[in-house]
């Protein structure tokens, strides 16, 4: 809106999040952040966005900046104090230029708490003395969830009309907001919290491979391979698709980086993302792609137990828990094995590993043996012996079934109230920036009942999320 | 239905985008530029250097354990030679135990995780809770770091924790957690140059600014603009931790007159290679550290030279792949000498090599960031000079964990505090003091069966406590104690106790001794 090409967001100038009070160096980040914007953006084409008048040769320019910038920033309409507070900034000794007071009145609405904070702080309460959030901060909620950035001229316009107060209020905005091509925001913060795509994942750090032994992944192949997991997750959800075409859904994306490993020709592609049609049998949902694949594997061979342990942590809701050290680097027991299946078994036939291992992990990542460190289709383990995908997966604790083949698993995943329930369940918790309480229980539950629907839109457990009383009411601890 | 409070966050997400480069612009904090050397009191500091998985000892320390030693004594050395240009700026620290040491019995400390507990106790001479938590015990009280900023510098402000490689351990993974802000509460510290460069640039100046321009004017109104936002946010009732929060916001506003050096400019941040483009990126966890350590110490250097604060830890990751060193494998399973974290089993095949080529590099890195804070001046001396730099090794050697006989190397007197162009053993003076039996191991191609006698032996040799050391270095900077001896804001009293324990034995059980400091007093041989 205001800054931005091709550089660094200003977040990167700021210190990482923590809990507690703001130090000293954080806000001196703030404030060279706050400074440096403002000093770009008076230089560069973005000023127009930020005023809309000349103060050169407009007397009330300034004031009106003040005004109409500051509605936007503090997402609510300033006071007449307020307006006085930084209109000091226009009578200083010694004077500056108009454009000079220009680029600091923005730099202190950058630098200002009612700015870098969501204030929630409105005072009335319902029948039942929870507080009530007001139309301005109900608007901030849903545009910061939903698009990741300030409320848009329609919201701000409903949060003047105080038209922000009920849930079917609430929904008809969430809902023009999902169609917007800004709610890509949201289907990639929210996807990226579900898989665990940060710093310090997998996703993040096995990014290379064996060239020799799998030259159709080469350096230049992980960017489009993990830009194809944010296209995927983005077409499913926002095209309309529903909660099993996480897992089955068969819409690929590759550049000429990453379609031989599909076994597409790569002379087809260029390197911008094509959308194609993949094999539905061998390439159902994104546990079935590179991006997922080729990091839940080593740098020379595949890793059943890294891929096993996502599945049952991050889809079927199973934390399998943090492995001892002592054991991570448990080298494999000497042994002629011709398939890491068997490797594998070896490694964790013994306890503690096995009660965990046996059941939790290793049947999952054994029914992906078919796709290689790269993610590549294999049916003979480059140790020689065949691929045996044939697995007692366990669903739930009430819920074991033999899987013969990747489909299969994923069929039975897209079709699991428990893994939707987890997905419902990480939505919350993302939604309200904390674990799940058991005061969320409700809302849960409702998500997960309506994503058992035969017809029901992945998209919709965002807006519908937005229909709990939890997204207008508040109350105060300390 | 019972609703909840929306936890509310500091929201880092700005207008959009993206922003180019940050010109430097002068001063907009209240704080004032003034001529070098104007001060009577140059500032004193502490910077911590800290390194996982201990060393080849008998490689690391020199020979002489107590006297005066040259370059040669470093030049002969074969892991420090990189030292030896400094070498009368130098104190070899002999003799100093760390506490609560990890074993299976449990007769030197806790039971918790030859790391967990290591780490969280090392710079807080305090238990971890909880006592079973072999990936999630933190220390009881807050660190070091914490303890010394509050009284060093200006509005007792947070020290700097600088994470070279990324932000390494969170609440889930504590193997590597150095700082605690407070009882059981992780600092994160900062992974990022940029994040640290960012917080510098405000202070840029050059050289003493003249008040008579409009850009020095309005840096005063904005930051009132923000005390009265603060004022008005605050007139609403909110829970009491929200009311601290901006409380402790507003308490940063009255930051007055910290004085700025000429040297803290955009001139000296470019000739330390610091640009807005060459902080950015490598914040990310696994990051090339040989990229990124030169310029973590620079921002340390540029910190010390603005005098934005006082007290600097930075640490290398652990569990690191030294690729760029031609290895392979992490550094902790080279550590236990077998490529895994397990004890005991056959040595991987030139083992040793790869450990000797790593703690070269921790040392040339040492020697780096000591060289670049001897090369700027300050009052009569150097930064360094003004300066107690200290590189804490977490163990001593890493297959036996052991905590006695630690190497510790500090370079700078602080201000003429300390003696250098020494080793010093604090445990009787003796010079020939054990160097440690690193090279024992993988002798016969597989680790020792009993690992204790790749460490020191006997575990009471060089077993005097840490805490001690940590006296002198908070008398050295500052830090004054209350009439109880132990360190506390508002005191006019030389530290004379830190920590819960001083006996690595006590620590057992996880702080259900009672607290004990048997040996009080810092260490008076180290002083000049």
């Amino acid at each position: 809106m205001l800054a931005g090409n091709n550089n660094q967001p200003p977040s990167s100038m700021l210190a990482p999040d923590s809990d507690g009070a703001l130090t000293d160096i954080g806000w001196n980040g703030y404030l060279s952040a706050a400074q440096s914007i403002a000093a770009e953006v008076m230089a560069g084409s973005n000023k127009s966005n930020f005023m809309s008048c000349d103060p050169s040769s407009d007397t009330s320019c300034l004031t009106n900046t003040v005004k109409s910038f500051g509605r936007k920033a503090f997402r609510r309409p300033l006071t007449d104090a307020e307006v006085t507070s930084f209109m000091r900034l226009n009578s200083l000794t010694p004077t500056g230029q108009p454009l000079e007071v220009a680029e600091a009145i923005l730099y202190a609405f950058l630098a200002s708490p009612s700015f870098i904070l969501l204030p929630e702080l409105a005072q009335d309460k319902d029948s039942n003395g929870n507080l009530k959030l007001n139309s301005y901060e109900v608007a901030t909620r849903l545009s910061y969830l939903l698009w990741g950035t300030v409320p848009d001229a329609t919201l701000n316009t409903a949060a003047d009309a105080g038209q922000l107060t009920t849930a079917a209020q609430i929904a008809t905005q969430a809902q023009r907001m999902l169609k917007s091509d800004k709610a890509k925001a949201v289907v990639t913060n929210f996807l990226h919290y579900y898989a665990g795509i940060d710093a310090g994942s997998h996703w993040v750090n096995n990014t290379t491979h064996d060239t020799t032994q799998y030259p159709t992944f080469t350096d230049a192949s992980y960017a489009p391979a993990i830009a194809e997991m944010d296209a995927f997750f983005q077409d499913v959800v926002l095209g309309g698709g529903m909660f099993k075409d996480l897992f089955l859904g068969s819409n690929g994306f590759v550049t000429k980086d990453t379609a031989a490993v599909y076994g597409l020709d790569p002379s087809s592609y260029g390197t911008a993302l094509t959308k194609v049609q993949l094999d539905g049998t061998r390439r159902p949902g994104f546990l079935t792609r590179i991006g997922f694949l080729s990091t839940f594997s080593k740098f020379d061979v595949t890793s059943p137990i890294l891929r096993g342990a996502f599945i049952s942590g991050r889809v079927l809701g199973v934390n399998p828990g943090t492995p001892d050290p002592a054991f991570t680097k448990t080298p494999i027991p000497p042994g002629n094995y011709t398939t890491m299946r068997q490797a594998i078994d070896a490694l964790t036939a013994n306890e503690p590993c096995h009660s965990c291992h046996g059941v939790n992990i290793n049947p999952s990542g054994y029914v992906l043996e078919h796709y290689n460190s790269v993610g590549m289709w294999q049916d003979l383990d480059p140790w020689g012996g065949t691929i045996d995908g044939t697995a007692d997966v366990r669903f739930s604790p009430t819920d074991t079934k033999t899987i013969t083949d990747p489909l299969g698993m994923m069929t039975e995943i897209a079709g699991l109230p428990e893994a939707k329930h987890h997905y419902a369940e990480q939505w919350v918790a993302f939604a309200t920036g904390r674990v799940p309480n058991p005061n969320d229980t409700c809302t849960v539950d409702q998500l997960t009942t309506s994503m058992a629907q035969t017809s029901y839109p992945l998209v919709s457990v965002f807006a519908d999320y937005t229909q709990a009383d939890s997204f207008r009411l508040r109350t105060v601890s300390n | 239905m019972r609703t909840k409070l929306m936890n509310r966050r500091q929201l880092l997400r700005g207008l959009g985008g993206a922003i180019v480069a940050a010109p430097f612009l002068s001063s907009v904090a209240e704080r004032y530029a003034k001529a070098q050397s104007a001060t009577a009191t140059d500032p004193r500091r502490l910077i911590v250097y800290f390194t996982h998985y201990g060393c080849l000892t008998d490689r690391w320390f020199p020979k002489l354990s107590h006297g005066q030693l040259s370059a040669a004594d470093y030049t002969n050395n074969q892991t420090l030679s990189a030292m030896a240009p400094f070498a009368s700026k130098l104190l070899m620290v002999r003799g100093i135990r760390a506490m609560n040491e990890w074993s299976f019995q449990g007769s030197l400390g806790q039971t918790t995780d030859p790391h967990t507990q290591v780490c969280g106790s090392y710079f807080t001479c305090q238990p971890v809770t909880p006592d079973d938590g072999k990936f999630t015990a933190t220390a009881i009280d807050r660190s070091l770091d914490f303890v010394c900023a509050e009284q060093v510098n200006a509005n007792g402000s947070a020290p700097l924790f600088m994470q070279i490689g990324g932000v390494s351990g969170n609440s889930s993974n504590t193997q590597a957690v150095i700082s605690f802000s407070g009882p059981n509460t992780i600092n994160p510290g900062y992974g990022s140059p940029q994040q640290i460069y960012s917080s510098l640039t405000n202070l840029f100046g050059k050289g003493p600014v003249t008040s008579d321009t409009y850009k020095v004017a309005r840096g005063n109104s904005i930051i009132d603009i923000v005390r009265d936002d603060l004022a008005n946010l605050k007139r609403t009732p909110m829970s009491s931790a929200d009311q601290q929060k901006l409380d402790a916001w507003a308490q940063l506003l009255h930051q007055t007159t910290t004085a700025v050096s000429a040297q803290c400019s955009a001139d000296t941040a470019t000739k330390l290679g610091l640009t807005s483009q060459t902080v950015q990126g490598g914040g990310g966890f696994g990051a090339d550290i040989s990229k990124i350590a030169p310029i973590m110490m620079n921002l340390a250097v540029l910190t010390a030279i603005c005098d934005a604060n006082r007290v600097i830890f930075m640490k290398m990751p652990p569990n690191y792949v030294f690729s760029f060193l031609g290895l392979t494998n992490e550094s902790h399973g080279l550590s236990h000498r077998i490529n895994s974290a397990n004890m005991g089993g056959p040595c991987l095949s030139g083992v040793m090599d790869m450990l000797h080529t790593i703690d070269l590099w921790y040392a040339q890195q040492f020697a780096y960031l000591v060289g670049q804070l001897d090369s700027f001046a300050e009052g009569s001396g150097t930064l360094l000079d003004n300066t107690a730099t200290v590189w804490f090794n977490e163990m001593s050697d890493g297959d036996s964990h052991n905590l006695n006989n630690l190497p510790i190397l500090q370079a700078g007197s602080c201000g003429g505090y300390f003696k250098t162009g020494w080793a010093v053993n604090v445990e009787g003076a003796k010079t020939d003091l054990s160097v440690g039996n690193s090279d024992g191991d993988c002798v016969n191609g597989s680790t020792l069966s009993n690992l204790d006698s790749a460490g020191t032996m006997p575990a009471t040799l060089a077993s005097m406590p840490i805490n001690k050391y940590f006296c002198n270095l908070m008398n050295a900077i500052g830090v004054k104690a209350d009439g109880t001896g132990f360190p506390k804001k508002g005191g006019t009293e030389p530290v004379s106790k830190y920590g819960m324990y001083d006996d690595s034995k006590l620590f057992k059980g996880g702080g259900t001794s009672p607290a004990s400091i048997t040996n009080p007093g810092e260490y008076a041989e180290l002083r000049a």
